[in-house]
């Protein structure tokens, strides 16, 4: 049934974006991230270690605001590499290892140049170039990307991916 | 329901941008102020009640395609069918989709196809034609209220305010990039926590989906189709995953064209509705092959009084339906669609679109409408 209502206009709503200086540099964002990647398939993992507390995780990385933070996964079995303290987590929310624990994770990196990006982290904050990086960690999580896009590259030269 | 010459407002480029609607110029003319459409108040109202019909017929026809385990012909994997079945049987929630109809005005609309999975000229329907109704006819309506149903609706999508939601395209489409940000900025004026990112980016852990910054995705709206990622490297783990996705699953039995055909054979002669089948001998006379997953009329051909129209793309292996013709209405040329747009369980607007053709394709115009 036709309700009238619905298309009126209204004087008590916001007709139109309010905040369009926000979006407009989103997407720009989306633009600059998506052109920068345009790969054909998953591109190689990328890791990132997983610590039991944030002075553990600044001791590695250098001790910035916002170098470690708590919005990263727990590291699979499969995927762990450490795990001295670690005794396994289940749930899918990432702040719950075992019994609900919160962890803290550092930034990501290649897995084969941990070293360099503790080296990069540290640059600047009177630590010799060559010292050697610790490591607190307690397991280390692995992340692959590019497993989606694949199709608009096939399918682009006709038409976007909307409809 | 007649198209009417207007003038171009001087300053409707910068208008345009200012708007975030920044692609209106893509192709040459997209966005085309020259003219515009005029509708009557009844023509709006049925406009608004077929469109609720349709939508209810078409939840109709996932349930019934559920029920009787039916996805074999829409070419669905059982694996995937049984997810599309785990996210009907759940009622995961629908945010929007987009209703193309054939009409003149007169007698009944005729549904063309549904773009439920990756619907876009959404800005362009939602804020730009409002913002041209505000220049050129402010005493005038519009069959428009997008933007505050998008606003409404985010919350029994996604879940209460600072619920964060992950939104994703194809990073190098300016039009989809733009439309997400729309669509993301709708979801932030609902009170929500949308995070931009391209569809490349995404990572897998071996657990869960992964956002740019190593962050969990919990929630996630693509406007890529269901399809593309099925098919992609990231395919499988979204299968196991129970990341909450925008549209749901179910959507790919709408969004595909055997939607026509089950259609027709659950509602056979309804008003609003062409008649469909699998083979061209089950639609005599005047029809259109679709493939069951063109976008934008792409491989689509028109069998109209013994001449064929065809548009050229990169769909058909998957296989086709045979619809009936229903000519667009053409004005000095321009052939027009009514798209027509559901949000929610609501009607809430209608966006016209004119090509040189009669296939609508991705070439097609966007012309702003009123009524009185």
């Amino acid at each position: 049934m036709a309700v009238t209502d619905k298309r009126k206009r209204s004087k008590q709503v916001q007709r139109g974006p309010v905040r369009w200086p926000w979006v407009t540099a989103g997407a720009v964002g989306v633009l600059a991230i998506g052109g920068a990647l345009l790969s054909s398939g998953p591109e190689q993992p990328l890791a990132r270690d997983q610590y039991a507390s944030l002075e553990d995780c600044q001791a590695d990385w250098g001790g910035d605001a916002g170098v470690c933070d708590q919005t990263g996964t727990p590291p699979d079995q499969a995927s762990s590499t450490t795990s001295s303290s670690r005794t396994g987590s289940t749930g899918s929310s990432f702040t719950s290892g075992t019994g609900g624990r919160s962890y803290w994770y550092g930034p990501m990196y290649s897995p084969g140049d941990r070293d360099g990006a503790i080296r990069q982290a540290w640059s600047g904050k009177g630590v010799a170039s060559n010292f050697t990086p610790g490591n607190r960690s307690i397991g280390r999580s692995s992340v692959t990307r590019g497993g989606f896009g694949s199709s608009s590259h096939s399918f682009s030269s006709h038409s976007s991916s909307s409809s | 329901m007649r198209r009417e010459s207007s003038v171009e407002r001087a300053d409707w480029r910068e208008r345009c941008d200012a708007l975030g609607f920044g692609f209106h110029s893509m192709g040459g003319v997209y966005w085309d102020e020259r003219a515009c459409w005029r509708f009557t108040e009844q023509q709006i109202d049925h406009l608004e009640a077929v469109t609720e019909t349709l939508h209810g017929m078409c939840l109709q026809v996932v349930d019934r395609v559920v029920q009787r385990g039916d996805t074999e012909r829409f070419g669905l994997s059982v694996s995937w069918a049984e997810r599309i079945e785990r996210a009907w049987r759940a009622r995961e929630p629908s945010l929007f989709g987009r209703f193309d109809l054939s009409w003149s005005g007169s007698g009944e609309p005729k549904l063309l196809e549904y773009n439920a999975d990756t619907p876009t000229s959404l800005i362009e329907a939602s804020v730009v034609q409002w913002d041209w109704l505000e220049s050129l006819h402010p005493q005038a309506d519009q069959f428009n209220s997008l933007h505050e149903q998008l606003i409404a609706r985010w919350p029994v999508v996604a879940g209460p305010a600072g619920t964060t939601v992950h939104f994703a395209c194809a990073g190098a489409s300016e039009e989809d990039g733009q439309t997400l940000a729309y669509l993301a900025d709708t979801a932030q004026q609902a009170g929500l926590s949308p995070q931009l990112l391209g569809i490349e980016e995404i990572g897998w852990d071996g657990r869960q989906f992964i956002g740019a910054q190593g962050e969990a995705i919990s929630r996630l709206f693509k406007l890529y189709p269901w399809e593309w990622m099925a098919g992609e490297a990231f395919g499988a783990p979204l299968l196991r995953s129970d990341i909450q996705v925008i549209e749901p699953s179910w959507k790919m039995l709408l969004a595909n064209k055997m939607l026509l055909v089950a259609l027709w054979e659950q509602f056979p002669g309804h008003p609003n509705l062409l008649a469909a089948g699998t083979m061209p001998h089950q639609v005599p006379g005047d029809r259109v092959r679709k493939p069951l997953l063109s976008r934008e009329g792409a491989n689509v051909s028109m069998y109209l009084g013994g001449q064929v129209h065809e548009a050229a793309g990169p769909y058909g292996a998957e296989g086709f339906v045979y619809q009936a013709a229903a000519p667009l209405p053409c004005v000095d040329g321009n052939h027009a669609v009514i798209g027509s747009w559901i949000v929610g369980d609501h009607a809430a607007g209608i966006g016209m679109r004119e090509d040189d053709t009669p296939i609508t394709t991705d070439a097609a115009r966007f012309l702003p409408h009123y009524f009185v």
